[in-house]
């Protein structure tokens, strides 16, 4: 009696011992079970080469990315904002002694100074504002206050901020406008030396505003493309 | 399986889902053999809803298959001519569509996953007789689909 029907089995190794002995034993005296068996072995082979198709889309993202992306999103915006604001504190508590300290003279030093950091910024992480408009407009009010008494041009500072803070991508003739009739022949001198001194810590504010702001943008598109 | 990629994608896409919502209940050696069992009863599901909307007909008679052993009419090409062939491969996806769900996903699981017969049958919720029935049966039908071709695939 062949065993036709164990011979898958028998070529899978999912036999018991005895059965496969039993199986072992008659393959070797048989001239028919070999080759069938040796069938059986092509076949599967064949099968397994089978082509394998890719799937056309991404299956597993879509499931997963809802969860986490959006909040992610909004708290990178929240965070290049913040960042922004720090940048802007540091660099004017930076710039306020040293003007005081050359004589209250130059007052349009730490402004147009101020004016120069922030163009560069604002150019930047401007478009995490897009992102998320909440997060810059709220913490402004508290911001605003704290840094007026140690700076020496509170209101071109305060107009420039919130002009930043509301997301224009335009401050700069304000702080223009404000900076050159104050003296310019004067600030030339002034202008570069302060900065200098303490610009480890606005341009390291800065770095981790462009960081957030290139995160958040990036999640967007991530969500958006979804 | 389901010799549709869109149908595939859908299944696919629709166990992942599932095995995420209770993956708290997942317990048991293999992540892989659980989520295969998930995919494999999706696409039998489907399968099932497939014949119920009558866009396949209903699945060939499973019969005594297992004894009947067609043997080549004429020499046929040998199996290195046809194995590297895709026409070989074409005829093995055809052979496979003649197959009832069943035996088509224990055969697969087995050649292509190469899961062992107590994986497939816990996948597939079944007896590991039954297992070892529907691979036999199924890896047959395709050997005899391409005997009947000419295949004399002894040299294996």
């Amino acid at each position: 009696m062949h065993p036709f029907v164990d011979l898958s089995a028998y070529l899978d190794g999912a036999l018991d011992e005895p059965r496969r002995a039993e199986v072992a034993a008659h393959l070797a005296g048989c001239s028919v079970c070999p080759g069938r068996l040796a069938q059986l072995r092509a076949t599967a082979s064949l099968i397994r080469r089978l082509p394998s198709p890719a799937p056309s889309r991404s299956l597993v993202p879509r499931l997963a990315a809802p969860f986490w992306i959006a909040p992610l999103r909004t708290l990178s915006a929240v965070a290049s904002g913040l960042a922004v604001l720090a940048f802007a504190a540091t660099t004017l508590i930076a710039s306020a002694p040293a003007a005081t300290s050359a004589g209250g003279a130059p007052a349009a030093a730490p402004a147009s100074a101020a004016s120069n950091l922030e163009r560069t910024d604002s150019s930047s992480p401007s478009s995490s504002f897009g992102v998320g408009p909440a997060a810059s407009g709220q913490p402004l009010a508290p911001a605003a206050p704290a840094a007026q008494p140690s700076s020496s041009a509170p209101t071109s500072d305060a107009t420039k901020r919130s002009a930043q803070g509301q997301g224009a991508a335009t401050p700069t003739p304000v702080a223009k406008g404000e900076a050159t009739p104050e003296g310019r022949a004067r600030d030339a001198v002034a202008q570069s030396e302060p900065i200098r001194r303490e610009v480890a810590s606005p341009w390291l504010w800065l770095a981790v505003a462009i960081l957030f702001g290139a995160l958040a943008l990036a999640l967007q598109r991530r969500l958006r493309t979804r | 399986m389901l010799r549709q990629s869109a149908d595939a994608e859908d299944v696919v896409q629709d166990a992942f889902l599932s095995a995420w919502r209770s993956l708290p209940s997942f317990e048991g050696s293999s992540f892989r053999a659980w989520i295969f069992r998930i995919v494999t009863n999706r696409a039998l599901d489907k399968l099932r809803a497939r014949r119920r909307h009558g866009e396949v007909p209903l699945e060939p008679p499973v019969g005594d298959e297992d004894v009947i052993w067609a043997e080549p009419v004429a020499p046929g090409p040998e199996l290195a001519d046809l194995a590297g062939d895709r026409e070989a491969l074409g005829v093995v996806e055809e052979a496979l569509a003649t197959l009832s769900a069943d035996q088509r996903a224990a055969l697969l699981l087995r050649d292509v996953e190469g899961f062992a017969y107590e994986e497939i049958a816990a996948i597939t919720a079944c007896e590991i007789g039954t297992v070892k029935s529907r691979i036999h049966r199924g890896r047959l039908a395709v050997r005899n689909v391409l005997v009947a071709r000419g295949w004399k695939g002894s040299a294996g």
